[in-house]
């Protein structure tokens, strides 16, 4: 069975198939609620248009005053924080302000960071979930957060007993179980042709277009194409097109890192 | 253990498996499902409504969509609670959905029921829209036969954002004051 909910600004796919040994229908169908959920609670936590999100928090919080946070926003904090170092910057959330500009997300949060100064390696981790920032930032996790989610409603689907299913947020996917799927690519283009890229099992793909990319440092978007990346989480698949896209190098050595593979189909 | 076998033909762009969709339609729930998921254990009445031209030009103003909204499918709940399914059209894409409304007003979940997708034809078009609809997963047609796994530049749900608003704003005007039975 599938089903889909507009989450995340995109719609979430949940495909699973009926047989699921032992489990019924409706069982597997609150397996899917719980899925959602977690998604529901990733887009509460880090969504950049929620002003009372724990993204907005940070966003506005003053340098060298203190926060709690959710151990999922502390995961994904972390996550970014490690790839921008391993990308040598490539990959920085603190480009919210950019994408402000760009009119790519919504002005309505105050806070002083210039946007040249705004970076995730200024998030100091106290312990516990508490954090602390040495400089203002204006984060938009938008380039992570969403293969977190997938992560969490696979993690979800599992923990109530699904064996095997698809979960794709807008073209961030992953696919569990035994069987190997197909993935079929979006031509950049002809939006109407379907490039077969592969088949995969047990792993994740996503994909990113230039135009919602900002070079943190450089401030330009890259050449226009379609940049994905097959790694073993979606979190870092989601996050490891970034560093495709504004590397251009498909042998980037960060994808070795991950074990990832990357495909980058040019416009 | 992660698998991934890539298809070169296909990554070194020699699309020669290259599938041009026409219309590609995904059909995820019908309406009794939608109604079992959004309020289990409810039995709801269909509560077709009229809308008024004035109430139709509130719902324009509001969503900035354009065609007409259609009151057939609405149902109501015993406590107050409203199910509401609407259609909205992108460029490229048909999307029906099922909005559940909670007594206090609030949106208590939603449901995407299909998702058609076309490129060559205009979706907008009335023609093509129409052998779709009234569709459900029962029928004898060759959809959802291969469901395909696309990844891509990330799709946009802002259309049904504006789909969301109208819902709403048919609420306020119009169900909330409707009498108890």
């Amino acid at each position: 069975m599938m089903r889909c909910k507009p989450m995340l600004g995109t719609y979430v796919e949940i495909q699973i198939n009926e047989a699921q040994m032992g489990l019924t229908s409706r069982q597997i169908h609150l397996a899917m609620n719980e899925a959602f959920a977690s998604i529901a609670l990733v887009q509460s936590l880090m969504g950049f248009h929620d002003p009372y999100s724990e993204l907005s928090m940070m966003n506005q919080l003053e340098p060298n005053r203190s926060l709690e946070i959710h151990p999922w926003t502390e995961k994904v904090l972390k996550t970014a924080q490690l790839i921008c170092q391993e990308s040598h910057g490539l990959f920085d959330c603190g480009v919210g302000r950019q994408l402000v500009y760009q009119k790519l997300l919504p002005l309505h949060q105050i806070n002083h960071a210039p946007s040249d100064q705004s970076s995730i390696l200024s998030i100091q981790f106290l312990g516990n979930q508490v954090i602390c920032l040495t400089q203002p930032v204006c984060l938009d996790l938008g380039g992570i957060a969403k293969g977190f989610a997938v992560d969490e409603a696979v993690r979800a689907l599992k923990l109530c007993g699904i064996q095997n299913g698809i979960v794709n947020a807008g073209g961030d996917l992953r696919v569990f179980g035994k069987q190997s799927h197909t993935v079929l690519l979006r031509s950049p283009r002809r939006a109407n042709e379907l490039i077969q890229v592969g088949s995969l099992k047990e792993g994740a793909m996503a994909t990113s277009s230039n135009h919602t990319i900002f070079h943190p440092q450089k401030g330009i978007t890259p050449v226009q194409g379609s940049y994905s990346v097959i790694a073993k989480e979606c979190i870092y698949a989601d996050a490891l097109t970034k560093v495709l896209a504004l590397s251009q190098d498909t042998r980037h050595p960060i994808f070795q890192n991950y074990e990832a593979e990357s495909i980058w189909l040019p416009a | 253990m992660m698998n991934w076998r890539p298809s070169l033909l296909g990554i070194a762009g020699l699309a020669t498996i290259a599938n041009p969709i026409v219309a590609q339609a995904r059909i995820y729930v019908s309406i009794e499902q939608t109604q079992q998921l959004l309020f289990p254990n409810q039995r709801l009445i269909k509560f077709p409504i009229i809308v008024t031209q004035d109430l139709q030009e509130k719902m324009r103003v509001a969503s900035s969509i354009r065609y007409p909204f259609v009151g057939e499918r609405v149902w109501r709940g015993p406590d107050g609670s409203w199910l509401v399914i609407d259609e909205v059209v992108g460029k490229h894409e048909m999307i029906t959905y099922a909005i559940g409304i909670a007594p206090n007003g609030s949106v208590k979940g939603i449901e995407i029921l299909e998702y058609v997708e076309s490129y060559g034809y205009e979706v907008a078009d009335s023609q093509w829209r129409k052998q779709f609809i009234g569709k459900t997963a029962g029928d004898p047609v060759k959809l959802n036969q291969d469901i395909q796994n696309i990844s891509g530049a990330t799709l946009s749900s802002k259309h049904l954002t504006d789909g969301v608003k109208r819902v709403l704003v048919l609420y306020e005007l119009a169900l909330k004051e409707l009498p108890q039975k």
